[in-house]
């Protein structure tokens, strides 16, 4: 039971908890904080926790007839379901809840996403606010299916969805040597359901801002604190599928996965900010067209993999 | 100093500043953002991010109405400044933060009262309402500085705002026809340009467009330096902000009293160009867009490209299109594509009602 134990039947349901979401914030700060830096190119960057600390000052305010129900439980759903995404990502050896279907879970906290990140654009009855939440829709149908099977190329080559145990798998190979597609495809993905950089159309200066054109105050936050956290998720996860998790020489496993989450975060940003945006009309044709056939090309190769007893 | 009002002071450090350059303010503007970037002051792109609303220059009365209207939108704690030609940037900008700070400007006029009337002059302090107001539950009557001005269409209103009917699309469906009106405050829009259309899904039909007010008589700027802001806009619509961001560092760099960072800005519009010249993710992104399949021309790709020349001083800058025609173009296009044809044809301010046929 020792490998499959979780951090709640550790350190107790609450303090782990508590632990895992502080793990998350810190990370989605760092997110956001690499961003910034990135984009302001040598100039002074706002700090994200003065930002944090400004929204909670500041006014909620509202539109005419707004769905003012959806429009809260959106932008509580999208903070939510970053934060649940974490329950499944292992710190350490262990995650905080363990199932046998981890990679599902994450998989749903971000599929639940899309009615969150909608109902966002929907509440406020405003024009710009809609039409974000629509091109996240559009954007989804890009996003999704790639998605799905580059978890579960990770998951069908440790034959299990447990997140510990495919990170037991790595033990001698790096799945990501035999399978670069899927990680790139991951964390492209993953850019995509934060909406971030090159896939920021939901929320992009043309429609001033989409989904997020309405929001002030605690909701700003939410919204923004839930994006970052996702992109501190899925880094954090594509270390555990593909960077052979907390392996490595000389340091403990929790400093060598803090290095590999942060590497990735600092790839990430670096790639996405070089790009121009991707309008969600070219993405779900490269998604069908490209993406696609490729990432499945991926799976079928792990497969032939697993049948030759490549992973043990 | 007691710690709430010490945590206010560091959570408002660095307030969110949204712009408003009235036609003819470019320079200004220039010098406005020049300071807001050494400061590592964001730019607001909407009121609902807004903590300071700046006002350049002198708006004319249509665009100082349409001011007020913003204003009523913008969350609390809040400040509104103006800052007219010639002034101190860094001063005034230390003073709206102080001012935000002190949190004087807690009264809040009515918004359905501003929207009847439609007549207030950009003054420092619209209305002295009670103040009461405060939650505005009440109909804005106008949100998200996507839309201002009203709109006269028939059929049910909710909360004072017409909705949605059907109409036949470009395929010959019936879909829902929405009226709405863009601008005059946009991010990365000439402001005091509106435009009203109608719109299925994010499809533009019968686009018109206006300028608020008459152009002011404003001297020419440098033809480099207004190329590189247009084509910082421009990127910015493209969703490209770390390309837009160097255009508009260039730009700033032009115009700087230092000849090294005048070399050094040269340099860098260089490169920038180079890099969007080159850019096949943006080729790819915005191929087709803003131009009909049917009909030859000039799509915002090429335009992009002759602001790139004209962004190293080796062409004029493109001219900017008539209303008229540039409304023609919008048709059936994408919201986004609409968007990035008004910033690549960068319409010059014209008198009201000249530019109609």
């Amino acid at each position: 039971m020792g490998e499959t134990a979780t951090l709640a039947d550790a350190w107790g349901a609450v303090p782990a908890a508590l632990v895992v979401v502080a793990v998350a914030l810190a990370l989605g700060w760092a997110v956001t904080a690499t961003d910034r830096a990135v984009l302001a190119g040598g100039g002074p960057v706002p700090g994200p926790g003065r930002d944090a600390a400004r929204l909670l000052l500041e006014q909620r305010r509202t539109t005419p007839a707004p769905d003012r129900l959806l429009w809260r439980l959106g932008c509580a759903g999208v903070a939510v379901l970053a934060l649940a995404s974490w329950a499944v990502v292992p710190l350490g050896s262990r995650s905080l809840w363990s199932t046998s279907a981890d990679l599902v879970w994450f998989n749903a906290a971000e599929a639940v996403l899309w009615a969150a990140v909608w109902l966002v654009g929907w509440g406020p009855n405003a024009f710009a606010a809609l039409t974000g939440g629509y091109r996240f829709l559009a954007q989804g149908l890009a996003y999704e299916l790639p998605l799905m099977f580059a978890l579960i190329t990770a998951g069908l080559a440790a034959g299990s969805l447990r997140t510990t145990d495919v990170v037991a798998a790595q033990a001698g190979l790096w799945f990501v040597v035999t399978m670069p597609v899927a990680f790139v495809v991951f964390l492209a993905a993953a850019a995509a359901f934060a909406f971030w950089g090159p896939f920021d159309a939901p929320a992009g200066t043309d429609v001033a801002g989409g989904v997020t054109s309405e929001l002030s105050g605690v909701d700003r936050l939410l919204v923004s604190a839930g994006r970052a956290v996702f992109l501190g998720a899925a880094a954090a996860m594509a270390v555990a599928l593909f960077l052979g998790g907390g392996a490595g020489p000389w340091l403990p496993g929790p400093v060598w996965q803090l290095v590999k989450t942060l590497a990735v975060v600092a790839l990430l940003v670096r790639a996405g900010r070089r790009l121009p945006l991707l309008r969600p009309d070219r993405a779900v044709e490269v998604a069908w067209v490209v993406v696609i056939p490729v990432v499945l090309l991926q799976a079928l190769v792990v497969a032939v993999l697993v049948l030759a007893g490549f992973y043990g | 100093m007691d710690l709430t009002t010490r945590l206010r002071a560091w959570a408002l450090a660095r307030p969110r500043v949204l712009v408003v350059d009235p036609p003819g303010s470019d320079p200004l503007r220039w010098a406005v953002e020049e300071e807001l970037d050494r400061r590592g002051w964001p730019r607001a792109a909407v009121p609902a991010g807004t903590d300071v609303l700046l006002v350049l220059g002198e708006p004319g009365p249509g665009l100082a109405a349409a001011v007020d209207v913003l204003w009523t939108q913008v969350p609390a704690p809040r400040h509104r400044a103006r800052l007219l030609a010639g002034a101190e940037v860094a001063a005034a900008l230390d003073a709206a933060r102080a001012a935000l700070l002190a949190g004087g400007d807690a009264d809040r006029p009515d918004p359905e009262a501003l929207l009847g009337s439609g007549e207030e002059d950009g003054d420092e302090d619209p209305g002295a309402d009670d103040g009461s107001d405060e939650d505005a539950d009440e109909p804005d009557g106008d949100h998200g500085g996507m839309d201002h001005g009203g709109m006269d269409h028939g059929g049910m209103e909710v909360a004072g705002l017409p909705m949605a009917q059907t109409g036949p699309d470009r395929d010959g469906l019936e879909l829902d026809v929405l009226a709405v009106s863009l601008g005059p405050v946009l991010p990365a829009w000439p402001t005091g340009l509106v435009l009203r259309a109608e719109v299925q899904g994010d499809v533009v039909t019968g686009a018109e467009l206006s300028w608020t007010d008459d152009p002011p008589q404003a001297a020419d700027p440098d033809p480099q330096r207004l190329a590189l802001d247009r084509l910082a806009r421009l990127l910015e619509v493209a969703g490209w902000p770390a390309a837009a961001r160097d255009a508009r560092r260039a730009r700033d760099g032009l115009g700087s009293a230092d000849p090294d960072r005048v070399v050094a800005a040269g340099a860098l519009a260089a490169a920038l160009t180079r890099r969007v010249r080159r850019s096949r993710t943006l080729a790819w992104s915005l191929r087709g867009a803003g131009r009909p399949a049917d009909e030859p021309g000039e799509g915002v790709l090429d335009l992009v490209r002759d602001w790139c020349a004209a962004a190293t001083g080796d062409a004029p800058p493109p001219a900017g299109a008539p209303l008229d025609a540039l409304a023609g173009r919008l048709e059936g296009a994408e919201l986004g594509s609409a968007r990035l044809l008004v910033a690549a044809r960068a319409p010059a301010p014209v008198p009201v009602g000249a530019d109609r046929g």
